[in-house]
């Protein structure tokens, strides 16, 4: 009778402990917890906010410790140091379609009636990585001092726009700012999900800033921006840079004031320390993947180290993920000055029947693995606003028909040598810009090989990325190749690649005021400028329209969207095995990094 | 002989100064500039294009507008303090941090390479060319061509190939562990460093060997025919005397002239295969300056290896005139 009691005793002190413990008693990593020990770092609940942001594990509740290893090619810190963003709100675990935008460093916000305000109330009690606190006075810094200073080399986000200019932000008071539009705005919670930042300390840098010190400039303010933000030497991310060896290496180390706990109510990161490591080309990130040096990629490497990652994955200790992501875009010069291309390229049925002619399955077969879903250039399938009918328009390989348009187009071959010439009987030729790239200029190649099957010579044109982008941003080019940026979230992308919105001017139509190409581009154009000031209904109808309306025009080419793998080191848990990614460098980050934790140190075997 | 050094002197300034002209005009051809493709990367993060004024004013800071002798006046007068500019490519990190940081390590390499290259390939010369058309010849010439034939960065791929996919290794790249980067130089780190070392050594030393090797054999096989060489055998000269004192003397004086041209050569060529193996020299730092436009950063390299040359070529005369005193002046 006594063992029965008090085993019923244990089981209920069981459900008990643990569920009160969740609510009232944070954990702290054991690196932490010593230096609160030795006096140089304030209790825990000094650190964190009254109520931190719970994020869900994707799997499981981690342990703390060890080092995460990343490698990079990219000389900036920008590309791959972005592992986690803090905004004002964000997306929850980045998997396709992952929905509504949930609360980050606000706890909660509200749209007045006629939609031109935006309330936002700050989770209280968030601090920087050096303990100061964190209030609204630092994102009223980074808006009017850094943003919205022409002096200051950041612009603003393209997304926070309304018909090209930004709201008007006002402190309330600490943890309480508004934001007024000149018109409704229904956007606000996806925008302020997809950009990178939206504070910076102001304690800190205000003394790098001319309006706070006579003594700075902004000339060593720009050199600075790139270092001291984000992952910079105060941070509100799970990690900050204690040493950074340009063009080397970069050392992070845990945050001690992060204000994010796990269901468990661990203070989050489990992770340490970060090492990214800078090496000087991107095959050398793919093979440091493969030996274990680095435990996970998803930005240099892609479907072209397919058969290389497959090749050693028995015995070696990595999985692959994957995430679906934009293909390849060729922009086609609609303003080019040749009188004989600008027709040709302004003409429909010849874009069209350039579509048409491109044999995407094969390319996809001998390039992608099999891993390319043919399309035009509609929006991703992971976004509200993709139809599959749109997505074939145009896309379907014919030859046939592509004959038939370019016959009809009067692009015919008058002199015999296997090429159309153009109507007045003078040669075409394309020539297609394209960077030294392991993917897009095999591509290309086969690109060409199958406009030669209908008739059209292409031209292949290989030169450095800066130069083929200096050319299209001066719109001195035939057909140039680049990312897609019709990802998940479109909107939070480079729209002046697609169209028209408030000052930009995509560069592969320039003239589109004076001579534009169609009234279904201004039709897009006018969508996707007041895109945001749109109720969601109305929002996602408009913006399949434009998908569709840019297949059917075929303005530019797109061969598809594909799965890229990404690879990740199996000593990782809670690394996701599909992740949205809307392009490179867009939208949101691809993991939630602080909540990825260490199952055993780099170069340990597995416990079997 | 004094003579001789001052005015050799003076004429490597002249030098000097007339391709820091050229390198800083050259750089500046093509279209666009360093800024171009920063602020492309800043566009690309923000989703927006950054305003004009703001691209004005980042011009006017880093003297982008100015006209091109007031922006090369400007840069030469930081030399004498050590200031060399500002890279915007690395983020605006100062180009004497970035080049000082590998300065080192890139002629520690191409030094080692030389010692190892010259080591190897004039005793093997020697021996080759006075058993010509042996085996061990016939063995030599063959491996020296495929030095020769084989681009070092070639060598490297193939290497990583080897060590990781059939020899499922681990190490590859890099001159010491990412841990020990910037660590003083303590055991472990030396110990890490020498481990990480045999692979570059070997395969630049394999390429710099190789032409060495084939310029002494050929140069001693033309001087074993000459006639002084008969008239040592004559004279009843133990035959080591003959090769060692009389005939290889002179067939190295081509060499030592090339000494000059192979330092410079050792650096830029080092170029592909430091980006293949990720080693911390200056050539991908070069690479990745004159790719971007980063004209202080491109600048203040081509400097560099002006210099290296330069002062290449005068050690090659001072040793050339210290071997063979007939070249001597005055």
């Amino acid at each position: 009778m006594f063992r029965l009691v008090f085993a019923l005793l244990v089981c209920i002190a069981l459900v008990i402990v643990p569920a009160s413990a969740q609510e009232i008693e944070y954990q702290e990593a054991p690196m932490l917890a010593e230096m609160v020990g030795a006096g140089t770092l304030p209790p825990l609940e000094e650190r964190l906010p009254a109520s931190p942001l719970v994020i869900e594990p994707v799997e499981e509740i981690g342990t703390y410790g060890g080092t995460l290893n990343i490698g990079t090619a990219a000389i900036t810190p920008y590309l791959t140091e972005n592992l986690t963003r803090e905004t004002l709100t964000t997306f929850p675990m980045p998997v396709p379609g992952a929905g509504e935008p949930m609360p980050n460093l606000a706890e909660s916000w509200e749209s007045s009636d006629d939609g031109t305000q935006v309330t936002v109330h700050l989770r209280e009690g968030i601090k920087w990585s050096d303990g100061e606190p964190f209030t609204a006075e630092d994102i009223e810094f980074y808006w009017y001092d850094i943003m919205l200073d022409e002096n200051v080399a950041i612009p603003i986000d393209g997304i926070l726009l309304v018909n090209g200019e930004p709201p008007v932000l006002e402190v309330v008071d600490d943890t309480t700012l508004t934001f007024t539009y000149p018109s409704p705005y229904y956007y606000f919670a996806e925008a302020m999900a997809s950009i990178w930042e939206i504070a910076w300390p102001k304690h800190y840098m205000s003394q790098f800033h001319p309006t706070y010190n006579e003594d700075a400039t902004y000339e060593e303010l720009n050199n600075l921006v790139e270092w001291h933000t984000g992952r910079g030497a105060v941070t509100l991310q799970a990690w900050y840079m204690v040493e950074h060896v340009p063009g080397e290496v970069m050392r992070l180390t845990r945050n001690p004031y992060y204000w994010k706990v796990d269901t468990a109510g661990n203070q989050l990161p489990y992770v340490d320390q970060v090492v990214v490591d800078v090496v000087e080309d991107r095959q050398a990130v793919a093979v440091g993947n493969v030996t274990g040096d680095y435990d996970f990629d998803t930005m240099w490497t892609g479907v072209q180290h397919l058969p290389l990652f497959l090749e050693s994955m028995d015995e070696r200790d990595y999985s692959l993920g994957s995430a679906d992501i934009p293909g390849m875009l060729m922009y086609i010069n609609l303003d080019h000055s040749d009188p004989i291309k600008n027709a040709a390229f302004r003409n429909l049925d010849f874009r069209r029947a350039l579509s048409l002619a491109i044999n995407r399955q094969e390319i996809g077969d001998v390039l992608y693995s099999g891993l390319l879903t043919p399309s035009g250039t509609v929006f991703s399938p992971s976004s509200p606003y993709y139809e599959e009918e749109a997505a074939q328009l145009w896309a379907t390989y014919d030859v046939d028909q592509a004959n038939a348009l370019l016959d009809a187009a009067d692009y015919v071959d008058t002199d015999g040598d296997g090429f159309r010439e153009a109507p007045d009987g003078e040669p075409l030729e394309i020539v297609v810009n394209v960077a030294q790239h392991d993917l897009y200029t095999p591509s290309v190649e086969m690109v060409i090989e199958d406009w030669a099957d209908v008739g059209i010579k292409g031209v292949l044109n290989v030169r450095d990325q800066d130069l083929i982008n200096n050319l299209y941003l001066a719109g001195d080019f035939e057909v140039s190749v680049w990312d897609y940026y019709g990802g998940d979230v479109p909107l939070a992308g480079d729209l002046s690649r697609l169209a028209s919105t408030g000052p930009n001017t995509p560069a592969w139509h320039m003239q589109w005021q004076d001579l534009p190409i169609s009234d279904d581009f201004l039709e897009v154009n006018r969508i996707l400028n007041s895109a945001t000031t749109m109720p969601a209904e109305e929002r996602n109808a408009a913006l399949t329209q434009v998908s569709r309306l840019m297949a059917d025009n075929v303005w530019n080419i797109h061969l598809g969207f594909y799965r890229r793998p990404f690879i990740k080191s199996n000593r990782l848990g809670n690394m996701p095995n599909v992740i949205a990614r809307d392009s490179q460098v867009t939208a949101f980050p691809p993991f939630q990094l602080y909540q990825v934790f260490e199952r055993y140190a780099a170069g340990e075997a597995p416990a079997s | 002989m004094a003579t001789f050094v001052v005015r050799r002197l003076a004429s490597m300034l002249l030098t000097l100064f007339m391709i820091s002209i050229v390198s800083f005009a050259a750089i500046q051809l093509p279209p666009g500039d360093v800024l171009t493709s920063w602020v492309t990367r800043q566009e690309v993060q923000s989703g927006a294009a950054m305003p004009r004024e703001s691209l004005e004013a980042l011009r006017a800071q880093y003297g982008l507008g100015e006209p091109l002798p007031l922006q090369y006046a400007k840069w030469v007068s930081g030399f004498p303090r050590g200031d060399f500019g500002l890279s915007l490519s690395y983020g605006g990190v100062s180009v004497d941090q970035l080049v000082g940081r590998r300065l080192g390590m890139t002629y520690f390499l191409v030094i080692a390479t030389l010692i190892i290259s010259w080591g190897l390939a004039i005793p093997f010369g020697i021996y080759a060319a006075t058993h010509k058309n042996s085996f061990p010849d016939y063995l030599l010439s063959a491996v020296s061509f495929v030095g020769i034939s084989i681009p070092n960065f070639l060598l490297a791929i193939l290497y990583i190939f080897v060590a990781v996919f059939l020899l499922k290794g681990n190490t590859v790249g890099g001159l010491y562990s990412s841990q020990y980067i910037d660590a003083p130089w303590t055991w472990d780190k030396v110990v890490d460093f020498l481990r990480h070392l045999p692979v570059p050594l070997f395969i630049l030393g394999l390429g710099g060997m190789a032409g060495t090797f084939r310029i002494m054999r050929a140069n001693l096989l033309d001087i074993l025919d000459q006639q002084y060489v008969e008239t040592a055998r004559a004279k009843g000269l133990a035959e080591r005397v003959v090769i060692y004192k009389h005939a290889a003397r002179i067939a190295i004086n081509p060499l030592i002239s090339r000494l000059g041209m192979q330092l410079p050569v050792l650096v830029s060529g080092t170029i592909i295969l430091s980006i293949v193996l990720d080693l911390p020299t200056l050539g991908p730092l070069f690479y990745t300056a004159l790719r971007e436009q980063d004209m202080y950063l491109a600048g203040t390299i081509l400097m560099i290896l002006a210099v290296t040359l330069v002062v290449g070529n005068f050690i090659a005369d001072l040793l050339l005139a210290w071997s063979d005193p007939r070249i001597r002046l005055g």
